[in-house]
């Protein structure tokens, strides 16, 4: 019997149906992801009974007004300087900037020692209500100067730790255009951002951002790395509610 | 058949479509990986402002979009807030995060981030209420929609 030719299907519709495919796709999806500017909100608290003093030179003021006018340590200011002060905030030894301590072996082992001599004393308190708070505030300077050796000994190297006093104060105002308020807030985290950035990189040879992108995706050996990041660059920004101005 | 043979013979030979679907198909699968789905169309303008300091979200599904800006097609020009897919009023934010804490799983409730467009122009007094909003029902997460500045 002879061999019969069986017919080709013609693929000509094909680029039809592949191209309906590609427009329902266009039209039903949107290029833009999903990026945005992070931002912790505080939480509520009650007024605190003994405020601790706050120093001026711990404080770094940072204001827009209702004209969007830029205000930085009670001097006009343009949204440039805002980077320049920022960095000197975390990094400079001037008298007018946030105070700051040495951290190394030396530092760490006098401070631990003392801390947990501390801690033994207050356990002695005959007031219970004020043993517990003693007690807590020991623990928690206990627990600030673990980071500090954490990063300490991940680097291998003394740092300047700021004090934990020390915060940048962002204050806007119900007049501010968002777009101020916005251009302001990136400035001071994308300081901040290169900051952990590029220390991180000299440290560990690797970026915050890609640091705590591994972590996220579940890898928690990195941690201690993070943690030392932000023991040496924490995020110190406060906005002031805009009730209370 | 037979006729565009006799035709092709003739003059030049046709350019080969053959191709077509996979360079059409190519576009579709690169459309697929880079796009992704849209879920509410905006009912208010609003433009992003840009910035360094991005963070780009990998999980969308832990978002509750606020979209902060003029209403579309209206001449009074007052700033509207858009949730899900209408125009609501400020006090409806804190019952809109109630929501979306119920129809994300269990363990993605403390992740669900507020991610706000806000069109550029918008005067701080109504994102300072929202905030105030999102504040009362526990929501401290919150993002700027924003692009990234190059």
């Amino acid at each position: 019997m002879a061999k019969r030719d069986i017919p080709e299907i013609n693929a000509g519709s094909m680029a039809d149906i592949a191209f309906l495919l590609l427009i329902f796709w266009l039209v039903t999806t949107t290029m833009d992801r999903d990026m945005g500017l992070r931002l912790t909100l505080p939480q509520e608290m009650p007024p605190c009974e003994d405020c601790p003093e706050v120093r001026d030179r711990n404080v770094l003021k940072i204001a827009v007004n209702g004209n969007d006018a830029i205000q930085i340590e009670e001097k006009r200011a343009e949204i440039e300087d805002v980077a320049q002060w920022v960095d000197d905030f975390y990094n400079s030894d001037e008298p007018n900037m946030p105070e700051r301590h040495l951290v190394d072996a030396q530092s760490i082992s006098d401070t631990m020692e003392r801390l947990s001599v501390y801690i033994e004393q207050a356990k002695l308190i005959p007031d219970l209500k004020l043993q517990v708070a003693t007690l807590d505030k020991w623990e928690k300077a206990q627990k600030e100067w673990e980071g500090k050796k954490n990063c300490f000994d991940l680097t291998e190297e003394p740092f300047q730790c700021i004090s934990k006093r020390a915060i940048i104060r962002y204050e806007s105002n119900n007049g501010t255009t968002f777009e101020t308020y916005f251009d302001v807030l990136d400035q001071i985290k994308g300081v901040l951002k290169r900051l952990r950035n590029d220390f991180s990189m000299s440290s560990f040879g690797m970026t915050y951002d890609e640091m705590s992108k591994l972590e996220e995706n579940g890898d928690i050996t990195l941690r201690p790395k993070i943690k030392a990041v932000r023991v040496r660059y924490p995020l110190r920004l406060l906005e002031p509610d805009a009730r209370n101005i | 058949m037979s006729r565009i043979k006799k035709k092709s013979g003739k003059g030049q030979p046709g350019i080969s479509t053959a191709s077509l679907p996979d360079i059409v198909f190519m576009l579709l699968f690169f459309f697929m990986a880079v796009a992704v789905m849209k879920t509410t169309d905006p009912l208010v303008d609003y433009t992003k402002p840009t910035g360094e300091a991005i963070y780009r979200f990998e999980d969308v599904s832990v978002l509750a979009n606020i979209r902060v800006g003029k209403e579309i097609g209206s001449k009074s020009g007052a700033t509207k807030i858009q949730l899900n897919d209408a125009i609501k009023s400020i006090e409806d934010i804190a019952d809109f995060i109630l929501s979306k804490r119920s129809s994300v799983a269990a363990v993605d409730v403390k992740n669900i981030v507020a991610y706000l467009d806000i069109d550029i122009k918008t005067k701080m007094a109504i994102i300072n209420k929202i905030k105030e909003r999102l504040q009362a029902v526990e929501q401290f997460e919150v993002a700027y929609s924003a692009n990234e500045s190059d």
